[in-house]
């Protein structure tokens, strides 16, 4: 199956993600005129973008069903922990995979995601975003659960490897001989909140960790999760970080 | 000390990776989904979501009539079991192919359909495709990849530990080569059952090897020196088994079975409104020599004579070669003596003879045009020509 550029772009920087070995989060805020999130908001969570797979000793690498639904479930879990603290309203958001609209909003947060990460996070900034962080999704996020009338979206977008006991042998073998190093797996991910009138992204933020942490226990996801929500507009500023 | 933990390094390489999964597996078996903690559910996990991609995209054809077409020749091929299994797209692409996930996720594109000369060929292709789903062709595929990978991976690191570190590039075309072998066998199964689902459901057993037949004559007339290479061409990158070698196998296949139902007639009628649009998107491939052989074929069928001229018409002129602009005008007036033409014939018959310095006829041409066509939108532009003309 041929895969668009884009897909290569966010496999490219999910895999340099991946290679920082430390727990790293920097977040950005709108620029745009933005209300801040009140108390008793509803917040649509919508089911996060996850995929995880094993690493095999050759470097194939195999996604795992089992893993991917843990590793999700979790990440929903940690969120809800995080933010109990709040009288914000969660509404968890399944994606309706037969809603081609809502599938196609959940690739496009992939796609701004990416290109926030390529302009902002790691690669060449944009001379015209130099001062500003207005991404946006565009107000078609109001087709993503109407009927749930939510202030904001919670996108989350994530991506992890585990490698297996022959792929680390592998590693170590390889730096012994000193041929180098080879990536033995890791965990990145994005979260974006979005306003549901407007559709601009108001935070954004990325996170990866090394292979410390993994998000298919829950307390490896509850880590992950803490650090991805640092500063999200919706703790209380007492709590915030 | 270096050399000492090279070797060791390689023998431990050796022993360590070299466990192989198996390839073995048992066919799917109606409604069956896998098990969650499988490489399988790994596999169908990320083809429903390029599946999902597929759903919401424009590249899929979604005239009712055609799908419910497409889809009831299926069910009848694979039975009623299979048929919630199966998902068949109709995918808007001019080349010659379809394929089949792990998932249940089938698609034809409509080059294959443009191509096939009557139900029984689309039947068959549908019965290779399937045994793919059924053999579970993917997930011996992807397990064959790993193994290879392994195996290229000791290779490699046995050459580089023994100082030969070039050699090492020899370890991928190995790789290469066993899984495009491993290809082939699978599509040779996929042939001999896909016949087998076939003629069970009543199709006629000669119609497999004609459609490949077909596929060769047409790519024999290709522009393309490439093309016409590759039909002959055996070699250890190529998947499908090399085409004479599959029309003999499937012509023997036939020798030995029944006569069965072919249905052309149901093919035609439901295949004909698509015509012009798909010769027109087979354009975009720019291979003028297999598009015209193609109308040629097809003008055999003596049925929409107008439209199948007018669009050699159209091949003659976008080619632009020596004499084109003749032929494309004699196919034209051709056309335009039958009741199916398009009346953008007149436009270009009118263009034609305009540059062919010829007015009167320009003028007579583009007024039928106009009349034929009162809504064109080029009929201010056509208008300005007439009024040129009349100078």
């Amino acid at each position: 199956m041929k895969k668009g550029f884009l897909i290569q772009r966010v496999g490219l920087i999910v895999s340099l993600a991946l290679l920082s070995a430390c727990t790293s989060a920097r977040t950005m805020q709108t620029t745009n005129e933005f209300k801040a999130v009140e108390n008793k908001a509803r917040i649509l969570l919508i089911e996060p973008d996850v995929e995880l797979s094993f690493l095999k000793a050759a470097g194939v690498r195999e996604v795992r069903a089992d893993w991917t639904r843990q590793g999700k479930e979790n990440i929903l879990a940690s969120i809800r922990d995080a933010l109990a603290g709040n009288e914000h309203e969660l509404v968890n958001h399944p994606l309706d995979t037969n809603n081609a609209r809502e599938v196609q909003l959940v690739k496009l947060h992939e796609a701004v995601g990416a290109t926030i990460l390529s302009h902002r996070f790691i690669g060449v900034p944009l001379p015209s975003k130099e001062d500003k962080f207005d991404w946006s999704l565009g107000p078609g996020v109001r087709d993503m659960a109407p009927e749930a009338n939510a202030d904001y979206a919670l996108f989350l977008f994530a991506r992890g490897q585990y490698a297996s006991s022959g792929r680390q042998a592998m590693a170590v073998g390889l730096a012994v001989v000193g041929l180098g190093t080879v990536s033995t797996g890791g965990q990145a991910a994005y979260a974006s909140l979005v306003d549901m009138v407007s559709g601009d992204i108001v935070w954004f933020n990325l996170a990866s960790t090394g292979s410390g942490t993994d998000m298919r226990k829950p307390e490896g996801a509850a880590e992950l999760v803490k650090v991805i929500l640092k500063d999200v507009p919706l703790t209380d500023a007492k709590e915030g970080a | 000390m270096r050399t000492r933990f090279s070797y060791l390094f390689s023998a431990l390489a050796l022993f360590g990776l070299a466990a192989c999964e198996t390839t073995d597996v048992d066919p799917i078996k109606a409604s069956e989904r896998p098990e969650e903690t499988s490489d399988e559910a790994g596999l169908w996990l990320q083809m429903d979501g390029a599946e999902r991609l597929l759903k919401a995209s424009a590249i899929v054809e979604r005239d009712p009539a055609l799908n419910d077409y497409v889809r009831g020749v299926t069910c009848q091929v694979i039975g009623e079991d299979y048929c919630n299994d199966v998902r068949v797209y109709v995918v808007k692409q001019p080349y010659f192919n379809a394929n089949m996930a792990p998932n249940g996720q089938m698609q034809i594109w409509t080059g294959l359909l443009l191509r096939a000369e009557n139900e029984a060929q689309l039947a068959f292709v549908i019965g290779h495709e399937f045994a793919h789903y059924k053999q579970r062709h993917s997930l011996q595929q992807w397990r064959e990849i790993k193994n290879a990978a392994n195996a290229s991976l000791v290779f490699s690191a046995g050459i580089i530990a023994a100082g030969v570190p070039d050699a090492a590039v020899l370890g991928d075309i190995t790789l290469a080569a066993r899984l495009y072998g491993f290809g082939r066998g699978k599509e040779r199964e996929a042939d001999q059952l896909g016949f087998q689902f076939a003629t069970d459901a009543g199709y006629d057993g000669h119609e497999a090897a004609a459609i490949w037949k077909y596929l060769v004559s047409e790519v024999e007339n290709s522009d393309l020196e490439r093309n016409r290479r590759q039909i002959a061409r055996s070699s250890i990158f190529s998947t499908h088994p090399v085409t004479s070698e599959r029309i003999e196998t499937l012509t023997a296949f036939a020798e030995d079975g029944e006569a069965g139902t072919v249905r052309q007639r149901e093919y035609i009628a439901t295949t004909s409104p698509f015509l012009a649009k798909w010769l027109e998107a087979d354009l975009v491939r720019r291979d003028f020599g297999e598009n015209i052989f193609l109308i040629n074929h097809l003008i055999k069928r003596g049925e929409g004579l107008g439209l199948l001229f007018y669009r050699r018409g159209e091949a003659h002129r976008i080619r632009r070669g020596e004499g084109d602009a003749i032929r494309a005008l004699a196919d034209y007036r051709k056309a335009s003596s039958f009741e199916d033409v398009p009346a953008t014939v007149w436009r270009q018959i009118g263009d034609a003879e305009r540059t062919k310095g010829d007015g009167a006829a320009a003028m007579a041409a583009y007024q039928t045009y106009l009349e034929k066509a009162p809504e064109a939108p080029d009929r201010q532009l056509v208008k300005s020509y007439l009024n040129k003309l009349d100078e």
